[in-house]
C-alpha cells in the first residue's frame, strides 16, 4: 500500500477517471458557454457569430447590468463586513462554557438547514406590507411610521433581501468559525492569561490570529456566494422592483430562458465565472500570510 | 460546431446550477419516459402530458380522454411561471413530453414551431374526421399548410372584478367612467381599503391594464401603430400612460404592489382587503368558488373616448392561441396525436358545459351559469373587438423589454411621455 502511495504514476492513473468526469461536466460546458457568448442564438435556430457584440452590449448598453454588478458588490460587502463579524461573535458566544450553549448553537444554525426557497417565501410573507408580520409588529410597537413596502419599494428592497440572506447564512459561518475556535489549544489562553490577556485581548491576540486560515476560507466562501446569488432574489423579488435587486445570475437566467438570448446569457455567465475566479484569486493572494505559530 | 441538444444541455449546466433548480423537476420527463417504457412492456401505450392550467377540470378531462383513447396517462401539472422556463429549455433540448400545452402569443408559439419538434396533426384530424368538429379558423394553419396544434382553451379576456361586500360597505356603485373610477379609488383609499390589488412582480397585470386603457382611448390605435400608420407617441398612448400615472399617484394600488406576486395580490381581493381585481376571465370559476355571491363583475369602464363594448383585451390571438402540441419524437406518435385532439374536444365540452362559447361543435348542454358569468358572456357577445394583448404579438425578447418598461411607468421611473417615446423606439425597432 505504501509503495502504491509513493508511485506518482499510479496515483495519476487513479485520478484520471475523476479528472475526466470533472473536465467533461465542468470545463467543457464552461468552454462551450464561452463559445456561445460570441454568438447570437435563441437556443433553437442556427447561431450567428457576432464577435464581441454581446460583451459590448453588456458593458455599454445594458442599463441593468451595472445595477446587477453593484448589487453583487452590496451582497459581497454585507457578507464580509456584516455577516462574518456577526458569525464570529456568535461563534465566540457559543464557544464559551455556559449552560445551553449547544442549544444556542443549534438555534443559530437552524436557518441554514432550511432551503433558500422556503426561507425566501417565509420572509416574503413577513415583509408583506399589507398583511405581513413585520409591519404589524411595528404598528403594535407604535412605530407605524417605520412600516414600509419592504420588497415593493426600490429604496428598501435590496436591504430587505440582504437582511434575509444574512439571517439565513450567519449560522453557516458561525459553525465553521466555531470549529476553528474549538481547534485552538486551551494552553494558549492559559499562557496569555498569565500575561494579563483576557477577554477582548485574548480574542484579539490569540483567537483572531489563530483563526486566520478559517477566516480566509469564510471570506472566500462568502464572496463567491455573494457573486452568484440567485435563488433568494428570484423568489423574493425576481430582481425587481425596477431592477433594484437584480443580480448577474438572475439576469443570466432571464436573458437565456425568458428572452431566449442564449448568446447574451452565456456572455453574462462568462463574466460571472471570470469575476468569481479573479476575486477569489485576489483574495487568496491578499489574505495569504505566513502561518502563525506560538 | 456542436449539436443543438448538446449545446443547450451544456449551456444550461454551465449557466448555473441554480437555474436548473429553478427549472425544477427536469427529471420528471425522464421519470415519465421510464414509466412509459415499463407500461409499454406491459403492452399498454402511455402518453405523458404537461399542463400549466391549475383548474382541476384539465386533469379530469385528460384522464377521461386517456381512458377513452386507451392509454396510460402521465399527467404533470407545472406552475404557470415555472412552466414558461421549463418548456423553453425542454424545447431547445428536445426533451418534451408526448403532449404539452403552450401559452398563447407569438413569443411562446414561434419557438415551438421553429424548434421543429412538433408533429403535424393533419393526418389524424382527417383520418378520424375530428377536424370537422372544430369551428372555422379555430385550427391554425401554418405557412407550410400544416396544422400543428389544437386549442386548449377558449378565448379569455381581461375582466374587471369587484368585491361586492366592500363596494356595499363603501356605499358605492361600480364605476362606469374614468371619473367614477377615480372617485371610487379615492373613497376606498380614504376608508383604508385597497382600491385595486395588482400583482406587479410578474408585470403582466399592469401591462394588460395599460393595453386596455389604450384601447378605451382608441380601439384601433395599437393596430395602426404596429402597421406604421400611427405612432406609439400619439395621444391615446400618452393619455393612457397618464391614467396609469394618475392611478399610481392616487394610491389606487396596494402598498408595495410592484413587489407583490400575482397570487398574493389575488388573496387581498379574495379576503375582502381589496375592492377591485383586474384579471383574466379564466379565473371566473376559481373566484366564484372562493367568493360566492361576493364576486362582482362589470365591463371595464369607459375610461376614454371609446365605449365599453368597443373592445376588450384578449389573452390570445387567432394566430397564436393556447394550444396543445404533440412531440414528433413521441414513441407512440399516433396515439399521442389522437389523445391531443380528443383532449382538446373534451375540454371544449367542459367550456360549453359552463355556458362559455366553445371552439368546436359540442353535444353537451350548458349548465346554468351564475349571474356574473352570465353577464360576462352577454358582454363579450356585444363586444366589437378583442384586441390581443400586445405582449402576445411580440417576440420573447421584445416582449420582456416591453414589460420591463411598462413596470417603470408604474414605478414612476418614466413619465408618460418618456415611456411612450421609449415604446415607439422599442416596438418600431422590433418590426
Amino acid at each position: 500500500m505504501e509503495r502504491a502511495l509513493s508511485d506518482k504514476k499510479l496515483i495519476a492513473l487513479f485520478l484520471v477517471p475523476g479528472l475526466t468526469v470533472f473536465l467533461i461536466f465542468y470545463f467543457v460546458p464552461i468552454l462551450m458557454t464561452a463559445y456561445y457568448s460570441f454568438q447570437e442564438w435563441d437556443g433553437i435556430n442556427p447561431m450567428a457569430f457576432v464577435g464581441l457584440d454581446n460583451y459590448t452590449k453588456m458593458f455599454t448598453a445594458d442599463k441593468s447590468f451595472w445595477k446587477a454588478v453593484w448589487n453583487s458588490v452590496a451582497f459581497l460587502l454585507t457578507g464580509v463586513f456584516v455577516q462574518l463579524p456577526l458569525s464570529f461573535g456568535l461563534a465566540l458566544l457559543v464557544s464559551r462554557k455556559m449552560k445551553g450553549r449547544k442549544w444556542f448553537r443549534n438555534i443559530y444554525f437552524f436557518p441554514v438547514v432550511m432551503s433558500t426557497t422556503m426561507v425566501s417565501l417565509l420572509w416574503v410573507k413577513i415583509y408583506d406590507p399589507n398583511i405581513g408580520m413585520l409591519n404589524t409588529l411595528l404598528e403594535a410597537a407604535h412605530l407605524g411610521s417605520w412600516a414600509q413596502a419592504w420588497l415593493g419599494d426600490t429604496k428598501t428592497a435590496l436591504l430587505s433581501v440582504l437582511i434575509v440572506t444574512t439571517w439565513h447564512y450567519v449560522g453557516y459561518n458561525m459553525l465553521i468559525l466555531f470549529a476553528g475556535i474549538q481547534g485552538i489549544s486551551e494552553q494558549y489562553y492559559e499562557a496569555a492569561k498569565l500575561d494579563g490577556a483576557v477577554g477582548w485581548k485574548a480574542v484579539r491576540y490569540i483567537t483572531l490570529p489563530l483563526l486566520s486560515d478559517v477566516l480566509r476560507i469564510c471570506v472566500v466562501l462568502n464572496v463567491i456566494y455573494a457573486l452568484k446569488t440567485f435563488e433568494s432574489v428570484y423568489v423574493m423579488t425576481n430582481g425587481g422592483p425596477l431592477h433594484s435587486t437584480t443580480m448577474i445570475a438572475l439576469k443570466m437566467f432571464q436573458e437565456a430562458f425568458l428572452k431566449q438570448n442564449f448568446g447574451y446569457g452565456s456572455a453574462l455567465a462568462v463574466f460571472m465565472v471570470l469575476e468569481c475566479l479573479i476575486i477569489a484569486w485576489v483574495l487568496n493572494k491578499v489574505l495569504t500570510r505566513e502561518k502563525i505559530e506560538y | 460546431m456542436f449539436g443543438k441538444k448538446l449545446g443547450v444541455v451544456a449551456a444550461s449546466i454551465a449557466l448555473s446550477s441554480v437555474v436548473l433548480s429553478a427549472c425544477g423537476g427536469a427529471n420528471g420527463n425522464e421519470g415519465a419516459t421510464q414509466n412509459q417504457d415499463a407500461k409499454a412492456a406491459e403492452g399498454k401505450e402511455s402518453v405523458s402530458l404537461w399542463m400549466f392550467d391549475a383548474d382541476p377540470m384539465y386533469q379530469a378531462a385528460a384522464e377521461a380522454t386517456a381512458a377513452e383513447v386507451g392509454v396510460d396517462l402521465n399527467y404533470e401539472y407545472i406552475q404557470d411561471e415555472t412552466y414558461k422556463t421549463k418548456i423553453s429549455v425542454a424545447l431547445a433540448a428536445n426533451e418534451l413530453p408526448d403532449v404539452f400545452q403552450q401559452h398563447a402569443g407569438k413569443s411562446y408559439r414561434t419557438p415551438v414551431l421553429q424548434s421543429k419538434t412538433v408533429a403535424p396533426l393533419n393526418d389524424t384530424l382527417d383520418s378520424t374526421g375530428l377536424g370537422a368538429k372544430f369551428l372555422d379558423n379555430q385550427l391554425v394553419k401554418e405557412e407550410d399548410g400544416n396544422i400543428y396544434s389544437v386549442p386548449s382553451n377558449i378565448s379569455t379576456t381581461l375582466v374587471f372584478y369587484y368585491n361586492k361586500k366592500l363596494m356595499s360597505d363603501l356605499g358605492a356603485t361600480p364605476p362606469a367612467t374614468w371619473d367614477d373610477l377615480q372617485a371610487l379609488v379615492s373613497k376606498a383609499d380614504d376608508k383604508g381599503i385597497i382600491p385595486i390589488a395588482l400583482g406587479g412582480k410578474e408585470r403582466w397585470q399592469g401591462d394588460l391594464l395599460y393595453n386596455l386603457l389604450v384601447a378605451r382611448q382608441d380601439v384601433n390605435v395599437f393596430d395602426n401603430a404596429i402597421k406604421g400608420d400611427a405612432k406609439f407617441t400619439d395621444a391615446p398612448f400618452v393619455d393612457a400612460a397618464k391614467q396609469v400615472a394618475t392611478l399610481v399617484s392616487s394610491n389606487a394600488f396596494q402598498k408595495g404592489f410592484l413587489g407583490s406576486a400575482y397570487l398574493d395580490a389575488q388573496e387581498l381581493f379574495k379576503n375582502d382587503k381589496a375592492l377591485i381585481w383586474i384579471d383574466g376571465s379564466f379565473n371566473f370559476g376559481a373566484l366564484s368558488k372562493a367568493m360566492g355571491d361576493n364576486l362582482g363583475y362589470i365591463a371595464f369602464p369607459k375610461t376614454g373616448a371609446e365605449d365599453v363594448y368597443s373592445a376588450t383585451i384578449g389573452f390570445q390571438n387567432s394566430a397564436a392561441p393556447y394550444s396543445l402540441f404533440v412531440n414528433n419524437s413521441s414513441k407512440h406518435l399516433d396515439k399521442a396525436k389522437e389523445f391531443a385532439i380528443k383532449l382538446s374536444l373534451k375540454l371544449n365540452d367542459e367550456f360549453v358545459r359552463k355556458g362559455l362559447p366553445g371552439y368546436a361543435a359540442s353535444e353537451v348542454k350548458s349548465e346554468s351559469q351564475n349571474e356574473q358569468l352570465s353577464a360576462y358572456a352577454t358582454d363579450i357577445s356585444k363586444t366589437a373587438k378583442t384586441q390581443a394583448m400586445w405582449f402576445g404579438l411580440l417576440s420573447a425578447d421584445t416582449g420582456q423589454e416591453y414589460r420591463d418598461m411598462t413596470q417603470q411607468l408604474y414605478g414612476g421611473n418614466l413619465t408618460p411621455e418618456e415611456y411612450t417615446a421609449q415604446l415607439e423606439t422599442l416596438l418600431r425597432s422590433a418590426e
